[in-house]
């Protein structure tokens, strides 16, 4: 990496945050549209209640809470790169950190919409905040959705948090390298940021804690959205599996999604190309593979278990689920999971970046297509079978969908081109240092 | 950083030199320094004799409020409204385990925070920046110049200037 | 341009600004609130006052009692002092009130829409019936003082004929009486008394005669008690709800039940008093067992069986009728069992003479006549009444064309319908509810009917009895002020005739309030004449081929009364669990046979017409037969919701709440369309059987809706064990013991143990062994008193003075649902429609499941039923996932629903085991004037909240207030549920747990057959089920 000085590093970044060409403006707009499209949707749901999407009785949570854990999942990987990684101290960890760790503020941001889109009364969602009220009214701590509350809540603040503290010294940077009105507002963002030893003492010390503090929440962030299920009594939700099984599925899924995202940055900004190394790309595609095979293991397990502890109803329903009226989703779960990940283990198609962006778009539907199995089809077969019910998707949550990944990529476009997309500080902190010893 | 400084500030290009100059100033007395860096190094610490943060005792401190904080809260609202619900007891603590962490992790993140930024502004207090124009004009401290600024009197700005000339300063600015 | 409130404008612009306000535009209909200036009598805010008065529905005249509310009537229920509905009511009966509310009642006098006056219409219609030198009058079955009225008015009018309409085909029956017993009465069949009963088409719990009193009747019979139960066999070629409540279902080919019946007889003729009569003997000896069974396909030793089960000493009892049994053969059948009633000595014992009951109308045939006479120009006017022949009526019995030819066709229906549509005046008369009337519906009976409610605001109607007296009085006849004073004038001789002394007003003041003057008659048996066994009315067996039958149910009737009622559209069939629909039964191997699959659309062609139809495959319909549901066909009022069927997933189709309105919209198909008019040569009542000539598969599959979910899951049906030949679907329970059975033997203490979960069923998955639900109930009480005394309080208190729980006698439910139907009468559930259906938005708080079953030693399916209703658990699952407590177990062991509270987020829906939440899913329509039957002290609920069964809490309030405004305690069987109240079968009881003498208490501690549905999961609900009971194992 001789050709990457401190310099360099600023100049890149520098260019990433150039004026917006025509091709953003055009994927922007793209975007609003389908902003506008889930904006409207949701209006009309408002107005005229949920019939308009395929939730029914007995399946009273469908696509929505199905991307409420997708989104969650998505985000999970951000933090766990940003923090987890820097913890263990992992080299590929600092050329992606920071677009991955936007990648999670966004996704949760995104995820914690659906929540309220879901309820069917959203004009009332703040009864589900314990504030004082004068009706004296609160909320049911025994609620697994209460703990949701608390715990997404927090995931969001926390992770917000942690991404502007990582980008304090980089503002600085831009602060430095810009003029004019440019300058004045990097320099409000960077509050001032010098670089001086007093600073970078605190700085790095909180900067530590953070992430130790956000650890322990991508673990726990998951296993509580995944007791939402594993607290109820409906056969398929009711496991004791589910908790470790959701978090290897969010590691998975936001994997996947990191690639979506870098891969294409690569490509638009050349700079990024000797930053955000193949090898980078490669650490994470070993981590898809990894945290691929424990999602297959959960699979099989929960039929295995669902055979050996013959409890009739679990089997009824691991029965229904690959050979009921929705297998078609189940089997697209699976090849999507579990066998679309297989390729990567030759080193070729690992380091082959087309390839990468092929599988990680597969695993991206496959997640989705898993919480869309674990959510409907075990409420579509669970106990009385009467009340057996089955799904069909309508257009209201469609477009929802559409409209919330507009909304998803929307903050995505505004942060490259508003906010470093590199972390310049802890890209030199990784150089080695211009020594005069090394220059003669 | 009302206090009127008076002292010397210099630029170096490569670290070695900058990180001898600074145990140079500090086995010459010279305590109160304020260096500059494009990003955190460990050898910076070590010339300036690894000063530690106060930062984690804040952390710890919100941990407990927000451990203390949930658990009121939740004690409090199961018996303002008792509402049994699916034969659990009105206050059931294992239910509590889910809310109680989060609150705590919440509440130690934002004293993390808090602390960090008042830490900062209190040490920046005590070490004044230089305030003349080609300060004012120089920006590379976060592109690739390290920089030392050291306060001193009058009669030993001859002295420190011959420091930081020793190690190869690009260049030495004296303010009075 | 529709405008957008405030209130919605803020709720979309918060959100989604200008592009959703465009989503938003329209708003709710906003209702002025007038001050009531002259406040009807009796009206008392809050309080519900009941009327005893009399059902017109059909023409059986049960007693009932009509709940009001602010004046308004809002419930229709049972009269306890009533003979014959003994307080409770069928489904039809409980759907007047949408008859009363009909949004397609007519506002109003009106010359072909035109809008007349009362009193120029009467004066048009008086002069032209002084002109007419004949009037015809057709008009619903009156056993009351309005038939002298209208005899009276007709002679006034200088001569006329009236005739009775209803499509229940009781001549047949009192031909066959007329000619086995010399009378042509309809007799007391005192079903109660009978040891076995076995019915030859006549489907009592469904239509024949007054099902409701057939139903206590039956409960009498056949619930267990005492260690034993009487024995039921239905022998028809459509098992129908009667026949699913059987013991044995003997499947005939239609016109085979006379055959079977004479060959039961000739087995049971040695044994009888009259085996001395030779004639008799040889005329049975033309139908031996043997004979008989080659001819039928019936089995000899199912013959023998019968007879054996028959033998009951006089104490058994054959009855036949119904739609089914009229196939051409229908008077032999009625004399045929006559004989075999009489030959098993039942005469006088279980065959009551005397009674004289007056149900049913005028035989098919005289209405035919009657049309011949109006085209030949015989009657001038012709005047219809609550009737509706044009609809009913097969299209070549020429009734319509011939009404064409009458110069004054003048309907006095209350209703819009068919018929009125031709009429060229309509003077629309008053629902009953709103009228005063009365009936004799058998000897003894004296049914009173009042008005509880001043007539329905914005309609211009007049009540029958007015009508005639003031057509009497314009045709100068010596008439009255008003039918009232006419009533009482007939009242005082009624009084008279009972021979009860006393002031009138008293004996009048009595009689409203109890509904009438009941009183016991004299019975008398009969003897068979010989008639009875003359050759000619010997049986000729069935027709061979293809035939469908057009049945009834407790939902359909052939008069099409029903066909626009949206609760018995919307409450499933008992037994094919469709609903908004027609449908075509046919048996598994007649399917296979004809190439059609379950569900798919056919096209049934008969001589007379052909029509598509979805096929449902059933066990329960004999070979080469099919059936089809009657009363469909016709329009029915109903929200035009925008449709998602059938669209794209991906587009959207807005609706603007603006669009809604009220159309028309026709549901299923007249089955009449394929009927022929042939009538029974002897009686001259309408056939419903008639031979089809082709039936094919359209290759479309029919678009037929079931709340039943696995009607949906034939794939996975098909990898279990239950899978029939004819892709039935597999209905079964799956051994998840929703209904358990158990055996006369088991509870008698010998053939296994009866603690077995159903032991011939397919074997339950778990065994459980858990404490009674009383048990924790000290637990939970402590814990909150505990934690109420931390906090420093005094309330609340749990389980204080009450807990409320229910018991479910499966061994007596009929499956009929009438349960359901008072479920939504009162708790306003909403009625969806079809499409809703479909897609699972149904909102009905309790349902009667229907499970086919199949029997593990004989391999038989069988058919048993389990209402269902929300089981307010002690642990219940819905409640502690709800993050609003919204839904909390309160102090008196419901679940309580807080409407308000609550934010919909459904997690409670999802984790009730039992499947018992209802999601509202949009904001329902009532449409005027049906919503004026909302129940007052239910919460009507809006879109995005949660419902679901509170055990009619609002009953249970109104029961502990009056017992507070009187300084008491709540007695047990005062509060009552909806579903219990209406319940004919008594299988619902209800009270409070902690009361050790109330009547649940007793059940749930003694009985041996108690258990609670998914007792593994252990949610602990408040409903007990007792088993359902057969003889040894077998039930059809």
């Amino acid at each position: 990496m001789s050709n990457v000085t401190y310099a360099s590093i600023n100049d890149d970044i520098l260019h990433s945050m150039k004026p917006p060409g025509k091709s953003w403006f055009a994927s922007m707009a793209i975007i609003l549209v389908m902003l506008g499209m889930g904006i409207f949707a949701f209006g009309y749901q408002i107005r005229h209640g949920m019939e308009g999407s395929g939730i029914n009785n007995p399946i009273g949570w469908g696509v929505y809470i199905t991307n409420f854990v997708f989104w969650v999942g998505i985000g999970h990987a951000g933090t766990l790169i940003s923090a987890v990684l820097y913890l263990v101290r992992a080299p590929f960890r600092t050329s992606i950190y920071r677009a991955s760790e936007a990648m999670t503020v966004f996704a949760v941001m995104t995820a914690a919409l659906f929540p309220l889109i879901h309820i069917g009364r959203v004009w009332n969602f703040y009864w589900l905040i314990p504030y004082p009220n004068q009706r004296l009214l609160w909320v049911n701590f025994k609620s697994p959705l209460l703990w949701d509350v608390f715990a997404v809540n927090t995931y969001m603040s926390v992770s917000i948090l942690f991404f502007l503290v990582g980008l304090v010294p980089d503002f600085a940077v831009v602060r430095d390298e810009s003029k004019g009105l440019k300058k004045l507002f990097y320099g409000i963002a960077s509050l001032g940021f010098k670089g001086t030893n007093h600073e970078w003492k605190h700085y790095m010390r909180a900067y530590l804690l953070f992430a130790a503090i956000a650890t322990p929440l991508v673990f726990s962030v998951h296993s509580i959205v995944s007791w939402d299920f594993a607290m109820s009594s409906i056969p398929g939700w009711h496991t004791t599996i589910f908790p470790p099984y959701f978090v290897a599925g969010a590691i998975f899924s936001g994997c996947a999604m990191v690639l979506t995202l870098l891969l294409p940055l690569r490509a638009i900004f050349p700079g990024f190309k000797d930053i955000i190394k193949i090898k980078d790309m490669e650490a994470m595609a070993k981590m898809i593979l990894f945290t691929g095979f424990i999602v297959t293991y959960a699979y099989s397990i929960e039929f295995f278990i669902a055979w050996y502890s013959g409890a009739r109803y679990e089997r009824a329903l691991f029965w229904f689920r690959p050979f009921g009226e929705l297998k078609f989703f189940f089997f697209l779960m699976i090849f999507c999971n579990c066998i679309s990940p297989l390729p990567l283990w030759s080193k070729k198609l690992r380091t082959n970046v087309p390839a990468l962006f092929i599988v990680s778009i597969f695993i991206n539907i496959g997640m989705w297509m898993e919480r869309f199995n674990i959510v409907v089809t075990s409420l579509a077969h669970d106990f009385d079978p009467y009340a057996w019910g089955t799904y069909t998707f309508e257009w209201v949550e469609m477009w929802i969908t559409i409209g919330s990944f507009g909304w998803f990529f929307m903050w995505f476009f505004i942060f490259v081109k508003i906010m470093p997309s590199l972390a310049a500080a802890e890209l030199k902190e990784a150089l080695n240092p211009p020594m005069r010893s090394a220059h003669e | 950083m009302s206090k009127q400084f008076s002292g010397v500030w210099a630029t170096y290009e490569y670290l070695d030199d900058f990180c001898g100059a600074i145990r140079e100033l500090r086995e010459s007395g010279f305590q109160r320094l304020t260096t500059l860096s494009p990003c955190p190094r460990h050898e910076i610490d070590h010339a300036l004799g690894d000063p530690q943060s106060r930062v984690p005792f804040f952390t710890l401190a919100g941990m407990f409020v927000g451990f203390s904080l949930a658990l009121t809260l939740m004690i409090f609202m199961s018996l303002d409204w008792i509402l049994p619900v699916s034969g659990k007891p009105v206050v059931s603590y294992p239910i509590m385990g889910p809310v109680l962490f989060e609150l705590s992790v919440l509440v130690a993140v934002w004293f993390t925070l808090i602390s960090m930024v008042g830490l900062i502004l209190r040490d920046l207090s005590k070490h004044p920046f230089p305030k003349g124009k080609v300060w004012k004009a120089y920006t590379r401290f976060t592109r690739d110049r390290f920089g030392v600024i050291v306060p001193c009197t009058q009669h030993d700005l001859e002295k420190v200037e011959s420091i930081l000339n020793k190690f190869q300063a690009e260049e030495v600015n004296r303010e009075a | 341009m529709t405008k957008v409130n405030r209130r919605d404008f803020f709720k979309v612009a918060a959100v989604s600004g200008a592009a959703a306000a465009v989503a938003g535009c329209g708003s709710d209909p906003v209702e002025e609130i007038i001050p009531m200036l002259v406040p009807p009598t009796e009206y008392k805010p809050g309080v519900t006052i009941s009327f005893a008065s009399t059902c017109n529905e059909c023409s059986a005249n049960c007693g009932m009692v009509i709940r009001t509310r602010e004046a308004r009537a809002i419930k229709a229920e049972g009269n306890p002092h009533h003979p014959m509905s003994q307080g409770s009511l069928c489904n039809q009966g409980q759907a007047s009130m949408q008859a009363m509310y009909s949004p397609s009642r007519s506002k109003g006098p009106n010359k072909k829409g035109a809008a007349i006056k009362w009193d120029e219409g009467l004066s048009e219609l008086a002069a032209k019936m002084k002109e007419a030198n004949r009037v015809l009058y057709i008009g619903r079955p009156q056993s009351g003082s309005l038939k002298k009225l209208l005899a009276e008015t007709l002679a006034a009018s200088g001569g006329g004929d009236a005739l009775q309409f209803d499509m229940m085909p009781v001549s047949t029956l009192k031909k066959g009486n007329e000619i086995a017993f010399g009378t042509a009465e309809i007799p007391e069949y005192a079903i109660g008394e009978a040891k076995t009963l076995v019915t030859f088409g006549a489907d009592i719990l469904d239509s024949w005669l007054n099902n409701q009193l057939n139903m206590r009747e039956f409960t009498r019979m056949h619930a267990y008690k005492h260690g034993e139960k009487g024995k039921f066999i239905h022998v028809s070629p459509h098992m129908s709800l009667t026949g699913a409540n059987a013991d044995q279902w003997v499947g005939v080919k239609p016109g085979d039940e006379a055959l079977i019946a004479l060959a039961v007889a000739g087995e049971l003729l040695p044994s009888s008093a009259m085996s001395g009569n030779g004639a008799l003997k040889s005329y049975l000896d033309g139908f031996t067992t043997d004979s008989v069974a080659s001819k039928t396909g019936v089995s000899a030793q199912v013959i023998k069986g019968l007879a054996k089960d028959f033998n009951q000493g006089g104490m058994s009892l054959a009855m036949a009728g119904g739609n089914t049994a009229m196939s051409g053969e229908g008077t032999k059948l009625q004399v045929a069992v006559n004989l075999l009633n009489a030959v098993a000595g039942n005469l006088g014992k279980t065959v009551k003479f005397g009674a004289d009951y007056k149900i049913g109308g005028d035989s098919a045939q005289s209405f035919a006549d009657a049309a011949q006479k109006m085209k030949s120009g015989a009657y001038q006017v012709v005047l219809i009444e609550g009737a509706n022949p044009v609809y009913a009526l097969p299209k070549d019995s020429g009734f319509a064309e011939a009404l064409a030819q009458v110069p004054l066709v003048v309907s006095l229906s209350t209703e819009e319908d068919e018929t009125s549509a031709l009429a060229h005046m309509h003077l629309p008369t008053s629902h009953s509810v709103e009228a005063w009337g009365d009936s004799m519906p058998r000897k003894g009976v004296y049914g009173l009917q009042q008005p509880a409610m001043a007539k329905l605001p914005g309609y211009d109607t007049m009540s029958l009895g007015d009508l005639m007296v003031a057509l009497a009085g314009k045709l100068g006849a010596a008439a009255p002020a008003d039918y009232k004073t006419y009533l009482m004038a007939q009242w005082k001789g009624y009084q008279k005739d009972l021979g009860l002394g006393g002031a009138f007003e008293d004996f009048w003041k009595k009689s409203l309030q109890q509904g009438g003057q009941f009183t016991g008659y004299s019975s008398k048996g009969a003897n068979l004449q010989s008639g009875a066994y003359a050759s000619a009315m010997a049986p000729k067996g069935g027709q061979t081929g293809l035939a469908i039958v057009a049945a009834n149910s407790p939902n359909h009737r052939a008069e099409g009364t029903n066909g626009n009622r949206t609760w018995l559209l919307e409450i499933p069939h008992p037994i094919t669990q469709l609903v908004w629909d027609s449908w075509v039964e046919i048996s598994p191997d007649t399917a296979v046979r004809l190439g059609v699959n379950h569900f798919d659309e056919v096209e049934i062609t008969t001589a007379k017409g052909s029509l598509k139809a979805g096929v449902w495959v059933n066990y329960g319909i004999a070979d080469n037969v099919l059936s089809m549901p009657t009363g469909l066909g016709r329009e029915v009022p109903f929200p035009t919701y925008v449709s998602t069927r059938n669209k794209s997933i991906f587009l959207p189709h807005v609706e603007m709440s603006s669009d809604i309105k009220i159309k028309p919209l026709k549901v299923g198909t007249n089955v009449m369309d394929l009927m022929g008019f042939d009538t029974d040569a002897l009686s001259g009542d309408l056939q419903f059987v008639t031979a089809v000539s082709a039936l094919k598969a359209t290759g479309e599959t029919a678009y037929m809706v079931t709340p039943e979910g696995q009607a949906h899951h034939h794939d996975a049906a098909a990898l279990s064990k239950e899978y029939t030949k004819a892709y039935m679907g597999d209905r079964s329970q799956k051994g998840r013991g929703f209904a358990q059975s158990t055996s006369v033997e088991a509870m008698n203490g010998h053939g296994g143990h009866e603690g077995d979960g159903g032991h011939h069923l397919r074997h339950r998955h778990y065994t459980t062994d858990l404490p009674s639900n009383t048990d924790m109930y000290p637990e939970r009480a402590a814990d909150v008193a505990y934690h109420v005394d931390w906090s420093g309080r005094d309330k609340p208190v749990y389980y204080e003075t009450n807990k409320w729980e229910m018991a479910v006698d499966l061994d007596r439910c009929t499956g009929c649902a009438a349960c359901v139907v008072a479920c939504y009468a009162e708790n306003n559930v909403a009625v969806v429609g079809k499409e809703r259906m479909s897609t699972g938005r149904e909102m009905s708080w309790l349902r009667v499941a229907r499970w086919q079953d199949h029997n593990e030693e004989t391999g038989d399916l069988e058919t048993y039923f389990s209402p269902n209703m929300c089981g307010q658990c002690a642990n219940a699952g819905c409640e502690t996932v709800c993050p609003v407590y919204a839904t909390y177990h309160n102090d008196e062991g419901i679940n309580a629903m807080v409407y308000n509270r609550c934010v919909g987020t459904r997690y409670c829906a999802n984790n009730c085991i039992y499947k018992q939440r209802r999601f509202n899913w949009r904001t329902y329509e009532f449409p005027a004037p049906l919503h004026m039957q909302l129940n007052p002290a239910m919460t009507v609920r809006e879109k995005g909240v949660m419902e679901k069964c509170n055990f009619c809490y609002s009953r249970i309030r109104e029961g502990k207030d009056l017992a507070k405004d009187m300084g008491r305690e709540v007695f047990d069987g005062e509060i009552k549920t909806a579903c219990q109240q209406t319940c004919p079968a008594d299988a619902i009881s209800f009270g409070n747990i902690k009361d050790p003498k109330a009547k649940v208490t007793q059940i749930v501690n003694t009985t041996k057959r108690g258990y609670h549905q998914l007792e593994e999961v252990n949610f602990k609900p408040a409903v007990t089920y007792l088993k359902k009971i057969n003889h040894d194992n077998k039930k059809a």
